[in-house]
């Protein structure tokens, strides 16, 4: 059929022309040919590994495999920053913390100006710890006094007086006039006043030029005297405000003897003109611009003065006698100035009346060099000779000196030194004697005679001792005690310490006798008085908060006889009621013990504790923070540094300090672990020459053990330092035992220490090498309490600021802390925020992909319209034809179908008439079946051929 | 299609991160690592005698048996009357640990708070601080707290601490119980012993404790630049993942 075949043309064109509108996004691979732009598109897009849908910016990013490594980078660049920003802080952590540092250090650029600063400084402090009241009003006035032309009128004087004391100018007025007056009375009628005045301003300018020199240098030219002229200048300026004579008196006479004490004694009666020359040599020497005017007045007043001196007939005499009548007047004058002036001038008031104290030992000193004085006057002109007045600036100035060079050591500056060491000492005691009241001193003078008394009655039955508790050979050792020596010392410690401290030295390094320990040790303290007995007694009862802590310390060491315990108990007890501030502290059982064993009773042994103390300076080393005891600790360093540097290099680099080892030294007295034997000596000696002395002790064994340190490793150090050191004087070591064992006895009497058995040592060699061996001067101790005090200030300085700082770190740890929270917080915020940036990327692309996607499909569909369209509109030839007969077709096919359609319903028609007929034939074929069944049950037989046949007919 | 492409990406971030870490490693090397560092020089100098050199510390109020305790470890006896320590002292001893030889210089100091100026400059050298105090003297254990304060103060914020409460033999007299030590202990975050130096109970342990303690943390010292890196590396790693997943996300 035609027909047909053109309809199934018609149906393929159709939908292969919908076919191909609806494939365009994925089928047009086979167009591709056909359409030229697309097929480039398309073929690019072939070759990115099949992506047909990348845009082509994106393909080409994607075959090169740098490129595409950069664009994931830039994925990860946020985070990467994040990880970078990380360790960046951390940095800027460490940056701030190096700016502290830094900031530490620049602190400490800073220090050298403070340094600077407290050079200029470091000379106060110290000075004010001598002397309390402000050394540098002291000055000042001294200066005031300077500037007034000196002396010949009393108008002057008084001027003075008007400068130095200004609260009771009024009754310094009134005394003035009388002692001007009596002044006067003196210049006019005796020559001796006037050379006493003509003293004073000596004096005054001695004083003058040792304060230059020490302003000018604290540590060197300070005078080895520095003390007991800082004692002098305040005495001499409340005298001189004063003007009293006898007082003047006293002060020519005993600082002089200080000054110059290795001088024989012969030569003290000239002292006033000595002691003139030399200082204005000094003084000459020195810059003229503050002493110009100063320096010539009191050179040419000298003159005069000393003229008038040689014409003097027998002056010694005359003074000696003028000295007794100044001493009643001056106790005269003593007596009535004290009530006037009640409040303010009260100290300085004390001292005066003390530099000559009312008590026996100095009167008596004072006669003795009156009877000194009375030695001939040839040496007195001798004196006054130039030769003289050299060699003894020479000596003057090489003891000065002496401190700044101690390498150099002569015997004479040795001696020299070594006299200071021992005269310092006395002149704290009665330094501080002087601070104390009149009642004190006269309850001090009781107890000095006291003892005596003791003293006596022990020489008196000595015999008797002798015979019955001393074998043979102690006897011999009591024959071998210098009695006489020890008698004078008893009587009269002070003249003893300040003229005969090479003596007084040498016995007490020998060793006091044992039986008179106690006695002698009180006589140096001055510490036995009814006055510190009764105090004792009071406090005795005295609860004290650090009992308890005691008790413990005293239980769990021996360091008396059970029997004595209780006494031990009771005198460090009452001196921790005594002395708050320093209460109790370890290692005083070890003080006391031996005071206790060598004292009558618990209140003598107390006593010498307060001196000890409180004169001594020892409570310095038991106050809280133990200043004494670092300042200690520093100068031994220092000390040790300057006798074998190889020594404290080799411990400094074995990391070994002082405090490791030399903390119980001092604090103990090396009772800690040294036997009694020695520690009673060590003892001995600190009463004679101070706590200071603990440091020859220090020194010497350090250095005596020296070879043996030197080969030690740290630890070894330690142990050798602290329990070895004394073995060095172990008798095996030397030959001359015999000197030793006579020693012995004394330790012998203190059964707590000592066994039978135990090793016995040369504690003679031992206290001599330490006594002969170092030498240590009060000069050189003070430069070091220079330095140290120098040092410590710095040092508390950087602690203060270390400690602000650690508070600052802490605030900026924690700050750290929070921002390094916060940090972590906002990390997490980043990187979440990264990752959702990366994801939205992502997502960016992907839709940018599916954007291209649809703009490339948008484009083709576009291009296929277009295309569509132009094909369309393309005039096409055969158009017109094909149209008409379409419709023609199409008429001819409707009425063709129509035909059909007509033929078809005839066919329906004919076929239901054909139904029908089969309807009825049918139904006629039933009835034709049921008559045959009943024809078949009327006949069996017939029945089944019937049916076959029927069959047959059927069919 | 995005498969593909994932897979890509990834495989060009590894990378990119070990770079990342190398950078943040270098960098945290402070001052601690520095001493780690010096602390096995130090060791390896003296390698000869001993392993480790741990420097410990006796602190505690006066009369607790500091001075027992250490004359009970390092002679193995004991004397009642022992005098009370001036300043400081020192013992050495030396013991197995763990097949190391570790030397022990151990510092004995005085109780008293006056000997603060000596003592206080002995904690800053030291790797461990052992607080003594006596079980039958309450206040004794009430100074704990201010030993602390001086710990802290004073020595290295890495110190280890030890509270030891001493002679736990006697039993009747006891009036600081073991539970409030031990919690005080826990609340300090310190280890606790009791020990006695007269029936030597646990004073081996105690300073063995505090010796193995040292030794831990000095190893975990020494491994401080790797922690360092681990941890660096959980950072690292966290962003990495965070990186995939984001990226495992985003298809």
């Amino acid at each position: 059929m035609s027909s047909d075949g053109f309809l199934e043309e018609l149906t393929n064109t159709i939908s292969s022309e919908i076919d191909e509108r609806g494939e365009s996004s994925n089928g047009l691979v086979s167009k591709g040919e056909d359409i030229e732009p697309m097929a480039l598109n398309q073929n690019e897009g072939e070759t990115t590994s099949g992506k047909p849908d990348d845009t082509g910016d994106v393909a080409a990013e994607l075959q090169k495999g740098t490129s595409d490594e950069n664009r994931d980078m830039d994925f990860i660049e946020p985070n990467k920053s994040t990880v970078e920003n990380h360790p960046l802080e951390s940095t800027d952590i460490f940056q701030s913390k190096q700016e502290i540092i830094t900031s530490e250090n620049s602190s400490e650029y800073v220090h050298p100006e403070v340094k600077t600063g407290g050079a200029s400084l470091d000379f106060k402090p110290e000075e004010k710890e001598e002397t309390p009241t402000d050394v540098l009003k002291q000055d000042h006035i001294k200066r005031s006094v300077e500037t007034n032309d000196v002396p010949d009128t009393e108008q002057r004087v008084e001027d003075r007086e008007q400068d130095t004391e200004e609260h009771d100018s009024e009754i310094n007025f009134n005394e003035l006039s009388n002692l001007g007056g009596i002044i006067k009375h003196y210049t006019e009628g005796t020559n001796e006043s006037e050379k006493n005045i003509d003293g004073i301003f000596t004096d005054s300018e001695k004083n003058h030029t040792d304060m230059i020199a020490t302003e000018n240098n604290p540590f060197d030219d300070q005078g080895i005297n520095e003390n007991i002229l800082e004692e002098k200048k305040s005495l001499f300026l409340k005298k001189s405000s004063k003007n009293e004579p006898a007082a003047i008196i006293t002060e020519v006479d005993t600082p002089v003897v200080h000054e110059a004490p290795f001088k024989s004694p012969s030569q003290d009666n000239n002292e006033t003109y000595v002691a003139d020359r030399p200082n204005t040599a000094i003084d000459s020497n020195k810059s003229a611009q503050e002493q110009g005017s100063v320096e010539e007045t009191p050179i040419t007043d000298k003159q005069s003065s000393s003229d008038q001196v040689r014409k003097l007939p027998p002056i010694p005499v005359q003074y000696s006698n003028g000295m007794n009548d100044d001493m009643s007047k001056k106790e005269g004058f003593a007596a009535p100035t004290q009530p006037v002036t009640t409040s303010p001038p009260l100290p300085p008031r004390q001292s005066t009346t003390t530099t000559a104290p009312p008590i026996l030992p100095p009167i008596r000193k004072q006669q003795e060099q009156k009877t000194k004085n009375a030695v001939p006057p040839p040496l007195e002109k001798e004196m006054k000779s130039e030769k003289f007045r050299k060699i003894f600036e020479e000596t003057k100035r090489s003891s000065h000196s002496h401190g700044a060079r101690m390498g150099s050591k002569t015997a004479q500056l040795d001696s020299t030194a070594e006299i200071n060491l021992i005269a310092s000492r006395y002149r704290k005691t009665s330094h501080h004697l002087n601070k104390e009241g009149e009642e004190t001193r006269e309850s001090l003078q009781e107890g000095q005679s006291f003892l005596r008394s003791t003293y006596t009655s022990f020489l008196e039955n000595l015999p008797e001792y002798n015979e019955v508790e001393e074998v043979e050979e102690g006897d011999r050792e009591m024959f071998k005690i210098d009695w006489s020596f020890w008698t004078q010392v008893v009587n009269d410690f002070a003249t003893v310490a300040s003229n005969e401290p090479e003596k007084l030295e040498t016995h007490v390094t020998n060793g006091i006798p044992p039986q008179i320990r106690g006695i002698i040790w009180q006589l140096m303290t001055n510490s036995k008085s009814r006055e510190m007995e009764d105090i004792y007694e009071t406090l005795l009862n005295t609860e004290s908060p650090h009992e308890a802590t005691i008790r413990i310390d005293l239980r769990r060491t021996k360091f008396v006889p059970e029997d004595k315990m209780e006494s031990l108990f009771k005198i460090i007890k009452v001196y921790s009621v005594y002395d708050p501030d320093v209460g109790y502290t370890q290692g005083m059982g070890f003080i006391a013990a031996p005071l206790l064993i060598n004292c009558e009773n618990e209140a003598e042994s107390f006593g010498l504790m307060v001196g000890l103390m409180k004169n001594y300076g020892l409570r310095e080393l038991f106050l809280p923070g133990m200043p004494g005891l670092m300042l200690m600790l520093y100068q031994f360093d220092r000390l040790l540094e300057e006798h074998s540097p190889t020594l404290y290099n080799r411990l400094t680099r074995e990391g070994v300090s002082s405090t490791m080892y030399a903390t119980q030294w001092f604090l103990t007295f090396f009772a800690y672990k040294f036997p009694l034997e020695f520690v009673l000596r060590i003892f001995d000696i600190v009463f004679v020459e101070g706590i200071e002395v603990l440091l020859k002790f220090a020194v010497n064994l350090t250095l005596k053990n020296e070879e043996n340190l030197v080969r030690l490793r740290f630890d070894e150090l330690l142990e050798f330092l602290k329990d070895e050191l004394f073995t060095y004087y172990l008798l095996a070591n030397h030959d001359n035992n015999s000197v030793l064992q006579m020693q012995l006895p004394g330790g012998g009497a203190l059964e707590g220490y000592e066994d039978g058995s135990s090793p016995s040592y040369n504690v003679d060699l031992f206290v001599h090498d330490a006594m002969t061996g170092v030498y240590i001067t009060p000069l050189t101790l003070r430069r070091y309490k220079g330095e140290f005090m120098e040092i410590h200030e710095l040092e508390q300085k950087k602690e203060n600021h270390y400690e602000s700082l650690r508070i600052q770190n802490h605030q900026l740890q924690r700050e750290a802390q929070e921002l390094e929270h916060d940090y972590s917080v906002l990390n997490e915020e980043n990187i979440s925020a990264a990752n959702e940036l990366i994801e939205h990327r992502l997502n960016m692309e992907m839709l940018l992909d599916e954007k291209n996607d649809l703009v490339n499909t948008i484009t083709d569909i576009e291009q296929q319209i277009e295309e569509e369209i132009r094909k369309q509109n393309m005039p096409n030839p055969d158009a017109s034809l094909p149209k008409a007969d379409l419709k023609e077709d199409l008429e001819r096919t409707i009425s063709r179908n129509n035909e059909v359609m007509m033929e078809n319903s005839q066919m329906e028609e004919r076929i239901k008439e054909l139904q029908q007929e089969i309807d009825e034939l049918i139904s006629i074929n039933k009835e034709q079946v049921s008559t045959a069944s009943l024809l078949e049950s009327d006949s069996k037989g017939k029945g089944k051929k019937g049916w076959t046949g029927f069959k047959k007919v059927f069919k | 299609m995005g498969g593909i492409q994932r897979k890509k990406n990834r495989s060009q971030k590894k990378p990119a991160i070990e770079h990342t870490q190398r950078g943040t490693e270098r960098i945290p090397v402070g001052p601690r690592s520095r001493q780690a560092r010096k602390e096995t020089k130090r060791n390896a100098i003296m390698n000869s005698e001993y392993d480790y050199l741990f420097k410990l510390l006796l602190i505690g109020n006066s009369g607790v048996g500091k001075s027992c305790l250490l004359l009970r470890f390092s002679d193995d006896t004991y004397t009642n009357d022992y005098i009370s320590t001036i300043g400081v002292d020192f013992k050495i001893k030396t013991v197995e640990l763990d097949g190391k030889t570790v030397k022990l210089q151990i510092w004995d100091t005085a109780g008293q708070e006056r000997f603060r100026t000596i003592t206080s400059s002995y904690y800053r050298g030291s790797h461990g601080i052992i607080i003594v105090y006596d079980v039958t003297d309450q206040e004794s254990f009430n100074g704990v707290k201010m030993w602390l304060q001086e710990i802290d103060r004073y020595a290295t914020s890495t110190v280890l601490k030890l509270l030891v409460g001493n002679k736990c033999d006697l039993k009747d007299k006891r009036v600081v119980e073991y539970d409030v030590a031990k919690e005080f202990a826990d609340a300090n975050k310190m280890p606790f012993l009791e020990t006695s130096a007269l029936d030597s109970t646990n004073v081996e342990d105690a300073f063995l404790t505090m010796a193995r303690q040292i030794k831990e943390s000095m190893s975990q010292q020494n491994l401080n630049e790797t922690t360092q890196k681990k941890d660096d590396k959980g950072n690292v790693n966290l962003k990495g993942q965070s990186l995939t997943n984001t990226s495992g996300g985003c298809c």
